[in-house]
Parts: structure tokens; sequence; C-alpha cells
């Protein structure tokens, strides 16, 4: 089955699209979710 | 071997997201972080240097956010040893403390007598607490304010769970009447407990108007 589309210039912008689509959705929810989760709690009640 | 090959890139996959993760944690929130205290430096500075925009939050009044919702230059905290020079902001939330040191809303005013309290990170968001765990017995500490200065000397440290919020009414072995309490995490770049650091009013100088 195939996955990404057989034209070169599509595929490179499918994976494009893909990988900055992930590292945003990391940067934006994940890792502040993970910072204040685990990482940086300095205050008492904050 | 297909199987081997997909774990394979599994595996790459998730070293790569960690590895984001670790840029994000210390570079990118520490970008974020010292471009707003920048802007307060500046901002404490021109308050300084005119007397007539002082802030009223020490006379009562207190002016936590400015008209656009950011946080307002509090007070300057300077660590010498540890080469802290940080505008504290009010408020210990996590979007407060994103702009640097916080004061605990519970705890008094800088200008005031009693036990006063700042919470600040270890790791991340420019990180200025990261080295408190060097500050000893007799390490200065300087609170700046629009009326005066004050120096603090460090008289205990102590590790205690986050649940130990009393800290926060100052050190039980000191006799002195006003205090000031700086809190972070520790160990670096956990959130299991917390670092308590200390200080008695030693000094306190007023600002000529």
């Amino acid at each position: 089955m195939r996955i990404l589309p057989a034209n070169r210039g599509a595929k490179i912008t499918t994976v494009l699209v893909l990988v900055l689509g992930y590292a945003a959705i990391l940067w934006f929810y994940v890792f502040p979710w993970l910072d204040k989760t685990f990482v940086n709690r300095p205050a008492f009640g904050g | 071997m297909k199987a081997l090959r997909t774990t394979g890139n599994v595996f790459i996959f998730l070293g790569l997201s960690i590895l984001f993760f670790v840029l994000y944690e210390l570079v990118g929130t520490s970008i974020v972080t010292k471009a707003r205290q920048h802007t307060l430096q500046a901002q404490f500075d021109t308050e300084l240097a005119n007397p007539a925009t002082l802030n009223p939050a020490f006379t009562g009044n207190v002016k936590i956010l400015d008209a656009s919702g950011h946080p307002t230059a509090l007070a300057r905290l300077i660590i010498p040893k540890i080469n802290v020079n940080v505008i504290v902001v009010e408020g210990v939330t996590l979007d407060r403390l994103a702009y640097g040191p916080g004061h605990y809303p519970q705890t008094k005013k800088f200008d005031q007598k009693g036990v006063a309290a700042v919470a600040g990170h270890r790791t991340g968001w420019s990180a200025p607490f990261f080295n408190l765990d060097k500050l000893v017995r007799g390490d200065e500490v300087v609170i700046e304010t629009l009326k005066a200065t004050y120096t603090y000397r460090v008289t205990d440290t102590e590790v205690v769970t986050p649940s130990h919020s009393e800290v926060l009414q100052g050190n039980p072995r000191s006799q002195a009447t006003t205090q000031l309490v700086l809190t972070t995490c520790t160990p670096k770049f956990t959130a299991k407990n917390r670092l308590i650091v200390f200080t008695d009013l030693v000094k306190s100088v007023a600002r000529k108007a």
C-alpha cells in the first residue's frame, strides 16, 4: 500500500507538512504539559 | 528484517522527539523569558530614573499587570554569588514565572515588615535559580524596589516536599522580623521537591526621590 504520493514534489510537501505539524503539536501542547507536570513547579500552590 | 527496520525507525523518531524536548526546555523557553526580562529591566530602570512614575504597588495600591495584560516589574533581585540579576513579578503561577521569578501574593511585600517569598525556575525559562543550591549561610541576596534597597543574608537552606508550604512563613530558627524566602525545584530537572533558601534582612537603604 502506498502512503505517500508518487510525485516527488508532492511527497516532499507531504512529509514537510507532517513533520512541521508534529513539531508544532509537540512544541505548543505536549512540551508545555510535560514541563509543568514533571519538570517545573518551583512554587507552592503555583 | 522489515520489522527490525521499522523498530529502528520508531526509536530514531522517539530519540529525535526527546532531543526536541531538551531543546524546548533549555533553549526555547529561555528565549521567551530573556526577551520578557529585557523589557522588564528597561521598565524598572525607567521607573527608577523617574520618581514621578513610582509604581503604586509600594503604597498598597498594587499594579500587577500593565495595560496589555503583561506583569509589571515589582523589584530587582540580585544574588551576586550566582550571578543573578532579574526582575521579580507579582504571582507564582507558571504563566507569571515565565516572565521571571514571582513574588508569592500571600506573603508580605518587599517594602513591608514580615516574611516575603519569591519562587523561580530551576530549569528552563532562563533558569534564574539554577545555582540556588550553591548559596550557603552568610551569602548576600539583594532586593531593589522603587522605595529602597534591601540586603539579606542567607541563614539556612532546606529541601522539603511540595506539601510543606509552611516554609513561606519564614525560618522558624530565625528571630529576624523581616525575612526573604526563595523557593525552587530540586533536584535539577525535576519537580520532585522544593529547595528553600531562608534569608534575614540585615540592611535597608531608602531611595531618595
